[in-house]
């Protein structure tokens, strides 16, 4: 395929390359709703169980809800082992951003269980961690919901400092509902670029 | 005076491949095949081409027991893609502006 051809189609032919690259960004909605859903479903669960059940164990939905995603998550990139990839520099930024979030969280959880922190600290520190890595990963991606998503985080963290241990739980599933599940669906659902 | 356009990647397929390359950080050889609607033979010509004019890396290694194919953007590449773009809009500059002289 050595024929010649105009300006005007070489023009045409880096945009429409180019056009099919942004694409790769938006096709990660999936997950989003994957791990947007079963953490939201863990902090209302976390709730029944805490106020209904008064049991010490509420933590535990956390740790089900993570290894069911990672689970899930391993399961379906298998399935699709045979897909051809192409590696955004986006998904490596991403992975490192949000394992150095997993990690933050792990070392609060280290400050919690040697009552470096109070129970009723962890919950705003933990959201407005969150909203710092949603901020940044909407950023990264253009995508506006997720940058408000990070913005509702770092309100709600702030909400939150001021409501009871109980009340925290709920705003933990709202903060997850608004700011992560919400525009996962949105991101998975529109064709768009300037959503 | 125009700049010249550079032949390398004054090729359909070529400027294909490497306007695919410069938004991601690598992408198989399945990949710029399906998005290109290249031929696998014509494909690799061009690959080859790229590769030795230093504008790509390849990467040849084995998934699942099968050949993988994994290419990359050099700076070069970067730069002289770069240098294409900025030498194109010199020439549509200049037909916009004979345009309105008219």
């Amino acid at each position: 395929m050595e024929k010649e051809f105009t300006n005007q189609q070489s023009l045409e032919m880096i945009q429409s390359m180019i056009s099919i690259s942004r694409q790769n960004f938006r096709k990660g909605g999936f997950y989003y709703i994957l791990w947007g859903g079963l953490f939201f479903i863990a902090a209302l669960a976390q709730y029944v169980i805490f106020t209904v059940f008064k049991s010490e164990l509420h933590w535990l939905t956390w740790l089900v809800a993570g290894a069911l995603a990672v689970i899930i998550n391993f399961f379906i990139m298998g399935k699709r082992k045979n897909v051809p990839r192409v590696k955004t520099y986006i998904d490596r930024v991403n992975f490192y951003l949000w394992t150095a979030f997993v990690i933050s969280i792990l070392f609060i959880g280290f400050l919690a269980s040697q009552q470096a922190l109070s129970p009723i600290q962890i919950n705003p520190l933990i959201i407005m961690l969150y909203g710092f890595a949603t901020f940044i990963s909407g950023g990264m991606l253009r995508f506006k919901w997720l940058i408000a998503g990070g913005i509702i985080a770092w309100i709600m963290a702030i909400i939150c400092t001021f409501q009871s241990y109980e009340t925290q739980m709920l705003l933990v599933a709202a903060t997850i509902l608004l700011s992560y599940l919400i525009p996962g669906i949105i991101l998975n659902f529109s064709k768009g670029n300037n959503v | 005076m125009f700049e010249p356009l550079d032949p390398i990647l004054h090729s359909q397929l070529r400027l294909a491949i490497i306007s695919l390359l410069i938004g991601v950080e690598s992408a198989e050889f399945i990949y710029l095949l399906e998005q290109t609607g290249s031929t696998k033979g014509n494909l690799s010509i061009q690959l080859t081409k790229l590769k030795d004019e230093g504008y790509i890396d390849v990467k040849k290694s084995f998934r699942n027991n099968y050949p993988l194919t994994t290419c990359f953007i050099t700076s070069k590449g970067a730069e002289a893609f770069d240098n294409y773009v900025k030498a194109l809009s010199g020439y549509f500059k200049a037909g916009s502006e004979s345009g309105e002289n008219k």
